[in-house]
């Protein structure tokens, strides 16, 4: 009897933890703002661009393929992030848990989440991009049928100049 | 014209065709040249397949160019015949082909899924609209982003606009190709002129604002190289009331106050007359109140702007000044102007803005900015037109037959507000409203919810460049080619593309007829 | 490049326009904030 006490006690426990465990994408947050607003969330994401510090915090702008949103974090926190998403590089996979704000008031109605902390999931890299052969010889290609009627282009289009510095104006 | 003897002049077999394909071929090749900076911009960051890509698509782009002019090259004797439809027919047809030729680096990205979402991408640049389909924005090459924006400052002018700048001397006919662009304002009694002169306002401008913003840059966290660039890109699409940003959280990638309110200056700036620009900056400082358009855009800007401020404030969602005026006023200002730059995620529109503030929104879309500048939309010109075309009719009723008064508005100088005139603005207006409202059965057929539609469908036919969501790579393939014909016409304001329709339509008639005999 | 330093020449004349255009929009801007912060105190 009493391990059934334990039991449905352990189980209701269970309900009323804050299910926020679950990890969202960003794009739901956005969609779901209102319900969401001052609650606590959970995304994975990557880390771009590059951090932007206000004092003892900072701005990390992060992506997870559905959208992209800032985070507002101590400045500490931010330094742990050792890659950022540009053409070069894949950023660090970032967790983040924080408030979801539909208006954050103290960032001019800002749709953001502040975060206490983050934690780097996956170190980015830096992205290999090894110069494209096919991509070389279309170019040679192109450049080579250029110059060809360019040569063309020039002596049939711009005669002209030529003469006037001898001749008169004949066209225009 | 000196007579040079009938041996030297080649029978000219088609003579429109060849017209055309001369001026459309050096359009190409001058829009071509361009490719040059992005290519320049990757190697100096080493992103070495986008320069290949670049070269790729400018040599690729000048043989074209070349070999139209070299088709049309015995026009050179035939100068003095240029006819509004020839320039008219160059404008659309440049911009046409350029589509596809400024496409072919964003093809050779892989960030496009499609070759009609590039042109899709190329067409909104074009005509500042500021929807896009790119993927993976966030990591995209320095040379494809400013690309990207340099489509946006250069379509802002005008691609023949720019051609017409480096004319050596004045051309006869030169107005009919500018005309065709969808500008009529002429600073000085020459084009040539004219264009060299929004040019130059253009760069001065842009030195101001890429040194305002990169400093602003610096003061809010981006490292030097980002700062510039940055600046760089957001003065271009700002100016050029284009609204593409370096990034896919637009304008929001800064949390920045003061990165708004000075995007806000330039956009703004951008989007007023370049006849209006250069009265003040001659010194007819009044002008700026004077003026029938930028009268109209600051009545809609405000009061759009306070009834979608009161609907937000009354949801709760935004009650200090700050917020209001950073999440509500902004993005209708940036609306009015066919700007684009937005401050809230897409979806929030539909989501927080209710149908007071949505109706204010899409109202100022389509009424959009001055004549004669970057902006889309009907006008500002055109509303103020019709409205006080219909005050006058009103007093013209109401007054005694005798007076016969003579009704004026001011655009830069005097003139009279006559029926002709208030006709055309009438015309051009309803020509915006049924491409609009095409798009938004377009919208609803393929299942979006009205309101999406008609928000999505006011901002590409006005070029402002917000979207509710509609605008994705998943979008239907038929909305997408309405899209880019919308967008088309309304940058072109319908005459050129007409006249390229019906030039076509003229063409194919003479080839049935000529197989059918 | 003859026509580039004349232009030069030009364009510092007219410094007092573009002046003249900024403090337009900043005059803009400041009377929409004016106008945002009247709603905001409104209690609607």
């Amino acid at each position: 009897m009493v391990q059934k006490i334990i039991g449905i006690i352990f189980l209701f426990g269970l309900l009323i933890l804050p299910v926020n465990a679950e990890t969202r994408k960003i794009n739901d947050l956005v969609e779901n703002a209102k319900a969401l607003d001052y609650q606590t969330v959970t995304i994975q994401a990557e880390a771009i661009g590059e951090i932007l510090e206000r004092g003892e915090y900072a701005w990390v702008n992060v992506n997870d393929q559905s959208n992209a949103i800032g985070v507002f974090v101590p400045i500490e926190e931010a330094e742990k992030i050792k890659f950022f998403g540009d053409y070069f590089h894949q950023g660090d996979t970032l967790l983040i848990t924080g408030v979801l704000y539909n208006a954050c008031k103290e960032h001019g109605g800002e749709l953001d989440i502040h975060a206490k902390t983050i934690t780097v999931v996956s170190v980015g890299q830096r992205l290999d991009k090894p110069i494209n052969s096919q991509k070389t010889l279309i170019f040679v290609g192109f450049a080579f049928l250029a110059s060809i009627l360019g040569v063309y282009f020039y002596q049939v289009a711009k005669p002209k100049r030529i003469r006037d510095a001898s001749n008169e104006e004949i066209d225009e | 014209m000196a007579d040079f003897g009938d041996s030297m002049v080649k029978p000219v077999k088609h003579p429109n065709l060849g017209i055309v394909f001369y001026y459309t071929g050096y359009i190409v090749i001058g829009m071509s040249l361009f490719m040059l900076l992005p290519a320049l911009a990757s190697a100096l960051f080493r992103e070495w397949n986008v320069v290949l890509g670049f070269g790729i698509a400018l040599m690729s782009s000048l043989s074209i160019g070349m070999s139209m002019v070299l088709i049309g090259r015995n026009t050179r004797l035939n100068k003095g015949k240029l006819m509004w439809k020839h320039g008219f027919v160059v404008a659309s047809l440049s911009w046409f082909i350029l589509m596809f030729l400024c496409a072919i680096p964003y093809m050779l990205s892989g960030h496009m899924n499609s070759l009609l979402d590039a042109t899709f991408d190329v067409m909104s640049g074009f005509t500042t609209t500021g929807v896009f389909l790119l993927q993976d924005l966030d990591h995209v090459s320095v040379g494809l982003n400013l690309w990207r924006h340099m489509l946006t400052f250069i379509g802002g002018q005008g691609m023949v606009v720019l051609a017409l700048s480096f004319l050596v001397r004045e051309m006869a006919g030169a107005y009919k190709f500018y005309v065709g662009e969808g500008k009529d304002v002429t600073l000085v009694p020459n084009v040539r002129g004219t264009t060299q002169i929004i040019w130059i306002i253009s760069m001065v401008y842009l030195t101001i604002g890429t040194f305002i913003l990169f400093i602003n840059g610096i003061l809010i966290g981006l490292n030097p190289t980002n700062a510039f660039l940055h600046g760089l890109y957001i003065f271009m699409a700002g100016w050029s009331t284009g609204g593409f940003a370096p990034n896919l959280q637009n304008i929001m990638y800064y949390h920045s106050f003061s990165y708004e309110v000075v995007s806000i200056l330039f956009f703004v700036l951008g989007s007023m007359n370049f006849g209006l620009h250069y009265a003040i900056i001659k010194g007819k400082k009044m002008e700026f109140l004077k003026n029938i358009e930028m009268q109209s855009f600051i009545l809609s800007s405000f009061v759009a702007s306070a009834i979608a401020s009161v609907a937000l404030a009354k949801s709760g969602l935004y009650t200090d000044a700050i917020s209001l005026f950073r999440r509500v006023v902004f993005n209708i200002v940036s609306a009015n102007t066919t700007t684009g730059f937005g401050s809230v995620f897409a979806r929030q529109f539909i989501l927080e803005w209710g149908p007071l503030g949505m109706m204010a929104i899409t109202i100022v879309m389509l009424i959009g900015g001055s004549a004669c500048s970057t902006a889309g939309g009907f006008k500002g010109l055109r509303v103020g037109i019709v409205v006080k075309g219909f005050f006058a009719d009103m007093r013209k009723l109401l007054s005694s037959e005798r007076r016969v008064k003579v009704e004026k508005y001011h655009h830069i100088k005097d003139m009279i507000l006559d029926d002709a005139i208030v006709r055309s603005a009438g015309t051009i207006i309803l020509l915006y409203i049924v491409l609009f409202t095409g798009a938004t059965l377009l919208g609803a057929y393929y299942g979006y919810p009205v309101v999406d539609s008609m928000f999505e469908a006011a901002s590409v036919s006005g070029n402002v460049g917000l979207s509710v969501g509609i605008t994705a790579t998943t979008m239907p393939s038929a909305m997408k080619v309405y899209y880019i014909i919308a967008m088309y016409m309304g940058r072109l304001e319908f005459l050129s593309v007409f006249a390229l329709i019906g030039v076509m339509a003229q063409g194919v008639k003479s080839w049935f007829k000529k197989s059918s005999v | 490049m003859k026509r580039l330093k004349l232009d030069f020449h030009q364009i510092f004349k007219d410094a007092a326009g573009y002046t003249a255009e900024l403090g337009w929009m900043v005059l803009y801007t400041l009377a929409l904030f004016l106008l945002t912060w009247l709603i905001s105190v409104i209690p609607w």
